[in-house]
């Protein structure tokens, strides 16, 4: 058996340890250690293989549908046998989550290493609830029997919510209609959130984050994995008023593209073509405004299991297969590419840059280095401000002291053209 | 095939959170009310060619995120705007209140010569109007803004509100108020354009003959 091209390099490379093969090296790659795999988990391991290979059939069979009306009679067959078989294999997948979530701290204490390789192939929908709070661990917060009093609270931001509430999502069944359960639920979560952290309040963008939670579970529970990602995650730093962990998200990410894009970078500098001019919201939302949105799902299951690590990774890896086409554009055109032509290269599903992501080379030291540069250039920056408001301050005391001389010397001398200092 | 303009201007939309400022380049670039928009996270963008007084000009338009601490993140793009448009929401006095801020913040970090035309939107919703004409026409008065009321959903005084300003910048670099070659200007000649507008009309006339060769 051959395997296809669409597998995940972490998940065959982990089969072959497990079978004694040797494993290929790859720098982006932790190669697992074979004793942490039991025969089982092999046997699933090579089963999710096999279910990822007959969506990509699936996949690749609907989309010859829709391309060619000649095929479109054996094309048909392959796509509903593909379907049927991906039937027992979806209740395979049943069966070993159902055992993840039951054995979680087995699972997370020995096992970590499948259980992120299994979490880049996707969650599936239904256990997305649970497994969501059990990474972020937000079971069991004693923060969650406040929320029902929370809601009867009036928070300062409620304005500022309210207007955003029928532009989040707003083209998502769930949340549309006026006042509807989507619309209200949303707007609880984001209030109790602003009364329990009001130094961030309310901040545009995490209301995205949020709904996509209350799309998978109650509004207790999305409270209390909301208040887990803002204070794990670094979402709180994002949001924060100065939103200054946004500053160096761009920072790291603009000299990973210098390093690892050496010639799209300089294409960007000589466009003056800004990192935030389409980095922004993918920090601020993890994608859910930039990509289709089961896209964007199956990205931030490995945000909730790896951070945001995975903005970085997935965000270059965009670049990367979209470098030779921007480097042909000037600033408006790579605008318009990143607005219209890189969500729809993710219309056939998240694989393809999952994968190229796991491709990239992101080095941890590196990122703490340069957060450290950056912490440096901003108190630079912060000194030479403070500088420059005691100079501003200095000017209105001698103006302040000139004036009231003046008045006095117009007060002893009658022709006061003469007399003017205001011009220090 | 692409089309050659006389200037570019940039633009800018800004203005409090709700106020219909992604609507109204939406409008205007589309010719049509966007009816399912997300709020806006960061900058977004958008640009046209009008025909302003016989000259073709490209409008680059940025619309920003209105929530206050968003500042940090769309202040680097004020730089350099030639025009802005600055919006309120007619039905919200509280958007109102921070046109001075929002004033304050453009002229500063844009340029002083920034031309800046006041928009209280949502001019459909009269009935829930907070913002009397009058009293926004005397601030923009005061302030030396121009001032139209606009509505997004029915497109009243979109495309005029950006036209003004166009036109408006245009005027004043042919009264030479306005010099498009100081850095920082916002203003950029086009492919098409021959920088004869500074010249004397008979001379102007004479470049247009010779390079049409």
């Amino acid at each position: 058996l051959s395997l296809p091209p669409s597998l995940s390099p972490s998940l065959s490379s982990l089969h072959m340890a497990a079978a004694g093969a040797p494993s290929p090296s790859s720098p982006a790659l932790t190669p697992s250690s074979p004793a942490q795999l039991s025969p089982d988990d092999v046997e699933l391991l090579a089963k999710l293989e096999e279910q990822n290979r007959l969506l990509e059939t699936d996949c690749k069979s609907l989309r010859s549908v829709n391309g060619s009306r000649r095929n479109s009679g054996s094309s048909l067959v392959s796509s509903s046998s593909a379907s049927s078989n991906l039937s027992h294999l979806e209740e395979d997948s049943w069966i070993l989550w159902g055992r993840i979530v039951n054995e979680w701290e087995e699972v997370r204490k020995k096992k970590d290493k499948l259980l992120k390789d299994l979490v880049r192939k996707g969650i599936p929908h239904h256990f997305r609830a649970i497994v969501w709070q059990l990474l972020c661990n937000a079971q069991n917060m004693p923060i969650k029997d406040q929320y029902s009093e929370l809601l009867k609270m009036t928070s300062p931001c409620e304005k500022l919510i309210r207007r955003d509430i029928a532009r989040t999502y707003p083209e998502h069944e769930f949340f549309k209609e006026k006042d509807s359960l989507g619309q209200e639920v949303l707007f609880n979560v984001m209030k109790a959130y602003s009364l329990v952290d009001r130094e961030v309040g309310y901040c545009q963008g995490s209301a995205f984050i949020v709904g996509l939670l209350l799309m998978q579970m109650p509004e207790e529970e999305a409270f209390c994995v909301f208040v887990k990602l803002m204070q794990d995650y670094r979402l709180r730093e994002l949001f924060k008023p100065s939103m200054a962990e946004l500053g160096l998200c761009m920072y790291q990410f603009e000299c990973m593209i210098q390093e690892h894009l050496p010639e799209l970078h300089m294409h960007f500098q000589a466009q003056s073509f800004h990192t935030s001019m389409y980095a922004s919201s993918w920090f601020l939302t993890i994608f859910l405004t930039s990509f289709p949105l089961p896209v964007a799902t199956r990205i931030f299951d490995i945000f909730m299991c790896e951070g945001l690590e995975i903005v970085f990774r997935v965000g270059l890896a965009i670049l990367q297969m979209n470098q030779a086409e921007l480097v042909q554009l000037d600033m408006e055109g790579m605008l318009q590419h990143f607005q219209k032509v890189i969500p729809h290269q993710l219309d056939s599903g998240p694989d393809k840059v999952i994968q190229a992501a796991y491709q990239v080379k992101y080095n941890a030291k590196k990122m703490k280095k340069l957060e450290k540069e950056y912490t440096t250039i901003k108190t630079k920056e912060m000194e030479e401000q403070v500088e420059i408001k005691v100079g501003m301050l200095d000017l209105h005391v001698m103006r302040f002291h000139a004036n009231i001389f003046e008045d006095y010397l117009s007060q002893i001398n009658p022709n006061p053209d003469n007399t003017s200092t205001r011009d220090i | 095939p692409k089309i050659t303009y006389n200037f570019l201007f940039k633009f800018l939309v800004i203005g409090s959170a709700g106020t219909g400022k992604s609507c109204l380049l939406h409008q205007f670039i589309e010719n049509k009310f966007k009816q399912d928009s997300n709020h806006t996270i960061g900058v977004e963008f958008g640009s046209r060619v009008v025909n302003v007084g016989g000259k073709t000009v490209k409008l680059q338009i940025w619309d920003t995120a209105g929530q206050e601490r968003f500042r940090s993140v769309t202040r680097s793009y004020y730089r350099g705007a030639a025009g802005a448009l600055l919006v309120y929401d007619i039905t919200s006095r509280e958007t109102y209140n921070a046109l001075t801020n929002w004033l304050t913040d453009a002229r500063t970090l844009a340029s002083p010569n920034i031309v800046i035309i006041l928009c209280g939107n949502k001019k459909d919703l009269d009935a829930d109007r907070e913002v009397t004409f009058l009293e926004a026409s005397r601030f923009a008065q005061e302030n030396e803004l121009m001032f139209l009321e606009t509505s997004a959903l029915t497109g009243e005084n979109v495309e005029e509100a950006f036209l003004k300003c166009a036109r408006t910048i245009l005027n004043k670099i042919e009264s030479g108020e306005l010099d498009p070659e100081r850095m920082g200007s916002g203003i950029q000649y086009g492919d098409a354009s021959l920088r004869q507008l500074r010249q004397p009309r008979g001379s102007a006339a004479q470049t247009k003959q010779q390079c049409n060769c």
